[in-house]
Order: C-alpha cells, then structure tokens, then sequence
C-alpha cells in the first residue's frame, strides 16, 4: 500500500489538459492539408487515390505527405472528423474552415454527458484500435469527457469501426450492429473504415463502411492521432474541444 | 548428406533467380528437415504453382543461426506429398497455409485445418471440400463424457481488440485443448503488393502488415529492396535512425504488453503508468516520423529525416525522464508478490516444445532458445552490435514478461549510446535513391521487430518488378505456443495467457 502511494507520488499526475488546451502534437505532425491556388497537383504521387487534380479526399488519405513535393501543405489543424463524407474533400484554393460544431444532433441529445462505444475492429492493421485504446490511459483519460468503451453492444450508444472491414468480418460486425439497440449511432474511425484506404482496391473487403450502415461521423488519419480522435469524440456528441 | 545443395543467402542479399535449386523430393525432405533438427529455424514453406500445370514447386526457407545465413531448397509436388510437419513441427501452420491455397493435401498430417479461410482461393473443390467457406468454420475433435464441454469466443471480443476466434475443448474449468482461428482481418495485401504500381506504394502497403510493427516492416523492405537492386549502401545516420525507431518501437510495445499484463491481474499502478509511459514513447517516434507508428519513416537507402543536436537533445532529455518512470513502474509490479504469483508456473510451453513448433522472439527467448534475428542474422546495412538480452528457462507468463521488461529497457540504453556518440544524424541519412530492382532476382529479408523475426522474400520478373512475394509475421510461428500454453490451465488464465504473448491477428491475416 505505502509502496503503491509513494509509487503514485513519484510517476505524478499525468493526464494532460486537452480539451481545455491545445494538444501537444509533435513538430512532424501532418494536420488537415491545404492546397494552395497556384499549385500544381500531381496524383500519381498518391498512393490510395485521395489526391485529384484540385482537390484531396481526406477519408482516403493516410497523411503519407508524399504529395507535400507537389505543394499540398500540411497544417497542425488536428480537428479532421466531420459529420458528413462531403466535407472531408478539401479543395484546391480554400483556406482552412471553420470547424463545425453541432449541438442539435440525435447524438448530442442522447449521449452528451454520456457516451458509451463498442468499438469492432473489421480488418485494417490494428494501429486504429491502439490509438483508440490510448484514450483510454490516464494520458488522455475519456472517461472523465464521459466517454466509455462498453463489452456488450447492448450497452452501447455508439459503434466505432475501424479497418476496410473484411469479408470474413462483414457478419459478425452486421451482428454486432444489429444487437445494439436504437437508437445507434455509427463513427468511421481511420481512412480504411471510411473509404478502404490503402486496401481500397483489394478484392477481400466491403468498405467503404457508409454503404454497409449509415454513418452518423467520420474521423480520418491512418491511424487518426489520439487528440484527433478525442476531440472528434466530444463534437460527436455535441462538445466543441481545444483550439490549434 | 550434401548439405550444399541448398542455396544460400545472407540477410539482404540477392542471387539469380535460377540458382534456387529444385531437387527430388526425398531428397528435399530430408535435407530440411535434418538441418532444422541440426538447429536451423523454419522462416518459411510455402507452393507456387508452375505455369499451364498441376504441379507446384515447394519452396523452404531457412535460417542457419550458426553460420548466420539463409537457406533455400525447392522440390516439386503434386496433389499431394508426405507432410514435413509431423517430424518438424514449425511446419505446421505453413502446411495449413499451403493446403488451404492450393488445394494440395500433406498427407500425414492429421487433422490439417485451413488457416485464414480465405473465400476465393479458386481451388475447386478445395482441400476440405467445402461448399461455402465461412470463417471459424471449421470441425474440432471433441472431448467426450458429460462434464466435458466446448466453449467458443471470438471473432468480437470483449475489449478493443483484434478479431479471431479461440475454442477451447474443457473439462470443468480446467482447458483441455486450445484450438486458433484466424483469418478474420485478411484482407489480401500480398496480392495488393504485388499490384502496386510502384515500390513505394508497396512499402505504405508493407507497414500496415502488422501495425505495432510499422518500423520493423520497412525496415525489412526496404532491406529487401536494397539487395534487390544490387545492394546499396545505407550510410551510418540512416542505419543508426533505422535501428532507434525500431528500438522505439519494442519499449513502446514491450511496455504496452506489461501494462496490459498489470491490468490483467488487477495490478493499477503500473497498469496505467504504462498505459501512459508507452504513448511518451510513441510521441517520440512521432518527433522522428510524424507518425507515431513510424509510418514512412525507414525508406530504401536509410530514412526519410535526420534529426538536428536541438531534436537529438529533446530526444535525450525526454528519454532520461520517461525511461527512470518506466524501470520504476516494472519495477513495482515485478516486486509485488501476489503479481508474481499469478504469473508464475502459469502458461509453460516447454523448451523442448519450443523448439520443435519453431517458437521465434521474445517468447522463443523466454523458453530458453537462442533465437534472435539481430543476432543470428545481422541486417545488411551494419549495425551497432545488438544486445542480446538472455533467455529465461521457465516458459511461462513470467518469463515472457522478464523478457518483455528487460528487452525494452535495454532497448532504452541503445537508443541514448547512439544519441550520445555524437554520430551526425542530420545528414546523409539516406543513400541516393535506390535504383530499380534487377531482373530475375531472388532475395530475403529478416529484421527482429518486437515481437520476433520478420520474413520477407521476394523474386523479380524479368522487368525487375516483384512477381513473387511473401511475407511472414513472428506471430505465425508464435500462435501454436499459445494453444500448448493454454493446455491444463483454466479458461479465466486466458487473457494473461493471451496477453503474454500479445500476438498479431493481422500480421498472420495478411
Ligand atoms: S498525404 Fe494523402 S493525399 Fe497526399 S499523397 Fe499521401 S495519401 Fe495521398
Ligand atoms: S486506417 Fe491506417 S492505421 Fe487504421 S487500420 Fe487502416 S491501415 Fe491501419
């Protein structure tokens, strides 16, 4: 016991102050990018296809950065998840937007003080399920947002999916969908949930995840960075969280 | 025996295609299976099917940890050979893999099972005859008598967590018999491989093989793109910042593997220091790559940034807090006695068992096996001599977390000797870019992640691009030394089991 508080009092209080201040994210972080008027974009450099002539798709993007050589400039906007597929393109020219926030949702009414998640992990590399569980550690803490992660879909609110989800995984995440009870809400957490990502042209998975079940948000990144994904969680549920 | 028939290759070294030579298959057989009792370890077996025929070429792998090279052997077969895998146990998931591709049947070896059920293989009728292929679907020998029962878990588990199904074969509470499912996150990257219209594409695709293994995975291709292309000189700043994230890499995932462990016997503390320590080690990759995996960092030729004195010194600085924290949280748990009791005497694999299923890694190291690629196999592009961290004798949930605590502590004392040598990390961190692959070449590759060896082989066409390749996660080899663990123990041992282990679903997927 004395030796677990003193343990206690040497390791200190570790959870850091995101949503009330920005996140510490590295020097290299690659945020949401923007394109600017004059440049001149070359898709061949892309290697998921997110990368058009003006503009790119955020949802198929892994933030590679390979096409930073043909002028796309990544910023420390870390505020990526969206509430609609349309607004993760951005366009050639458009300066950074304004982040939405929505306080009027099925989401933000049921599950503002309370949001519990069965996450499903559905093919994809597991990187998205690590940085999830990391919000889970005392570095990040969600459980103090009132976001939990709950075994039973029957207890869930919400299913996070990650990964291009498998062939061999299309059932068993259509089960768990359908034992959760209404009303449910579905996040499509990294770019292969959204749109298949690298493994989009693969003949062995289903996504993109909107045309199995109705999303209701979508977090990018490959994986989306644990201040990405958290703050994407509280303006899921109605919240708005930190500033760059 | 004429052990010369083999073709041998070091680690990153390519020969001409033709020189894999094909003999009888007597004398294939026996020439590999004596040499893996002699001490050589299995990396790979795998068919591939000849051209316009219903014959298939039988490919080995080998590594020779003594005369630290590879060894390759081929045979032809047809619909059918005498299975390697009741001599040599390391075989058997590797039969399990080529019987569900190809439709071939090892005979011998009772009870084979598909190993991803993967849908459309094209093998009708297929090995098993099945009509429709559903994942887990497969038949396991039942125990018998009234208390006897079969419990199931799996593919959704409880936690955040990987999909694959596990059914254990019970009498009372106590396992009889673990049997692994797995398959569930294949989503065919090999064939996404070898599609890809570039080498770079191919290494994006490469890193999210298995994704706590991003560094090592590269690292391994781009090695293996080297030797394809002739060998290229990877400068002492790129071979160094490979080797720090790499070794970054393990201290965050050795650290999430005890952390979890912690939670597992309800041990908080550390439990949650580690939780929080391992991402303080992820950031720090993530001052490397931008990526807290390493995504894109280690590159053909070196890595893709330097680093200047003031990032060396934050590394530094950091490091000299996180890693006294993180000894300090091992420590508490390795000093509490109800922790090592639980640990303790629970999910042996034995050595000799060890030894005959090929266990590789860290839980190799913790049945007392020597195995350690960044010993056996030293990478190409030169290294600082690697530490080998010793073995434990007893196998069990407490040996592996010896191993996993040792290792990643001195994981840390590398990464700050290269800080601290004054080595120039901000230039010539990567050689001129690779040229293309040369035409008809045939390499493998071996990088010791975390975990344990990473295996990449691939052949290049006569344009020099990939028309062959595979791909072998340490897990492969490892998921067998969970199903003997399990044996005799109780179904609620199996997460600290599981854990112990902390293997990857998707690196076995594919
Ligand atoms: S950063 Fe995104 S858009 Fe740019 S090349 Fe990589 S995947 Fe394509
Ligand atoms: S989005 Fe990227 S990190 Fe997430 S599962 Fe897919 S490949 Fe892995």
């Amino acid at each position: 016991m004395f030796r677990a508080l003193s343990a206690r009092l040497f390791q200190g209080y570790r959870t850091n102050k995101f949503p009330a201040a920005a996140p510490a994210l590295p020097e290299r972080f690659r945020g949401r990018p923007v394109i600017a008027a004059d440049a001149k974009l070359d898709p061949s450099c892309c290697p998921t296809g997110a990368l058009g002539k003006d503009c790119l798709d955020m949802g198929r993007c892994i933030f590679c950065g390979n096409c930073s050589k043909c002028g796309v400039v990544f910023t420390k906007e870390y505020r990526l998840g969206a509430f609609d597929r349309s607004s993760l393109i951005v366009k050639q020219g458009e300066e950074l937007p304004e982040v939405v926030v929505k306080k009027d949702t099925p989401m933000a009414k049921l599950c503002s003080k309370s949001l519990k998640i069965r996450q499903v992990s559905a093919g994809g590399c597991s990187a998205c399920e690590l940085d999830f569980n990391v919000l889970g550690t005392l570095a990040w803490d969600m459980g103090r947002l009132g976001i939990q992660v709950v075994a039973s879909p029957r207890h869930a609110d919400c299913l996070l999916v990650t990964g291009p989800v498998s062939k061999n995984m299309l059932t068993a995440l259509k089960k768990t969908y359908d034992a959760m009870s209404e009303p449910k809400f579905v996040i499509a957490n990294g770019a292969c949930a959204i749109s298949g990502g690298l493994f989009a042209g693969s003949d062995e998975i289903c996504a993109p995840l909107d045309e199995i079940m109705k999303v209701d948000f979508y977090v990018p990144g490959c994986p989306p960075h644990p201040a990405v994904l958290l703050e994407a969680l509280v303006r899921f549920k109605g919240g708005s969280a930190g500033a760059i | 025996m004429n052990t010369n028939i083999f073709l041998t290759l070091e680690n990153g070294q390519s020969a001409d295609a033709g020189m894999l030579a094909g003999v009888e298959f007597n004398t294939f057989r026996s020439a590999v299976t004596t040499a893996v009792k002699n001490g050589c370890r299995v990396l790979d077996l795998f068919a591939e099917k000849k051209d316009n025929s219903n014959i298939h070429k039988l490919i080995c792998i080998l590594g020779d940890p003594v005369r630290r090279c590879f060894k390759l052997l081929s045979t032809d077969v047809g619909s059918s050979y005498n299975a390697l895998t009741p001599e040599c146990g390391a075989f058997r998931w590797f039969e399990r893999d080529i019987a569900e591709r190809t439709g071939i049947i090892p005979s011998g070896f009772e009870d084979i099972k598909p190993l991803r059920f993967i849908r459309n293989s094209g093998i009708h009728p297929d090995a098993w005859k099945r009509e429709e292929i559903l994942p887990g679907d497969a038949v396991c020998k039942e125990l018998g008598g009234s208390s006897a029962h079969e419990v199931a878990v799996g593919p959704v588990h409880a936690g955040v967590i990987e999909p694959g199904h596990f059914r254990f074969q019970c009498f009372g509470e106590e396992v009889h018999r673990l049997e692994i499912f797995l398959g569930y996150q294949h989503r065919n990257i090999e064939k996404l491989i070898l599609s890809a219209p570039n080498n770079d594409f191919a290494l994006k695709l490469i890193e999210t093989v298995s994704g706590d293994s991003s560094c090592a995975y590269a690292w391994c291709f781009s090695q293996l793109l080297e030797a394809l292309s002739g060998g290229v000189a990877v400068p002492p700043a790129g071979s160094a910042l490979r080797i720090i994230s790499t070794a970054l890499e393990r201290i965050a995932n050795n650290t999430g593997t005890l952390g979890a462990l912690a939670g597992d016997v309800a041990f908080l503390p550390t439990s949650s220091f580690c939780g929080r320590i391992r991402g303080e080690y992820l950031n720090l990759t993530a001052e490397l790559a931008g990526n807290r995996f390493g995504r894109g960092y280690i590159v053909p030729g070196g890595v893709r940034y330097g680093i200047d004195r003031e990032v060396t010194k934050k590394i530094l600085d950091k490091m000299e807090k996180v890693d006294r924290e993180l000894e300090h949280a091992l420590k508490l748990m390795f000093d509490t006695p109800s922790v090592l009791d639980r640990f303790e005497n629970l999910g042996t694999v034995s050595g000799e068992d060890a030894a005959f299923y090929g266990i590789t890694g860290a839980a190799g190291r913790a049945c007392g096996l020597k195995c350690d690629a960044r010993h056996d196999f030293p990478p190409a592009s030169g290294s600082i001599e690697p530490y080998i961290t010793g073995t434990a004798n007893a196998g069990s949930v407490l040996a592996r977390a010896q191993i996993y605590q040792r290792e990643a502590l001195s994981a840390t004392v590398e990464i700050k000797e290269i800080l601290n040598s004054g080595i120039d990390l901000n230039s010539n961190y990567q050689s001129a870019p690779a040229a293309d692959c040369q035409p008809n070449r045939i390499a493998v590759s071996v990088i010791e992640a975390w975990r344990g060896e990473v295996m990449q082989y691939a052949v290049t066409d006569e344009n020099g691009k990939i028309k062959f390749f595979r791909c072998i996660d340490p897990s492969l080899h490892n998921w067998r030394a969970l199903e003997l663990a399990m044996r005799g123990t109780q179904i609620s041992d199996f997460p600290i089991c599981n854990k112990s282990f902390n293997l990857s679903y998707c690196g076995v997927d594919l």
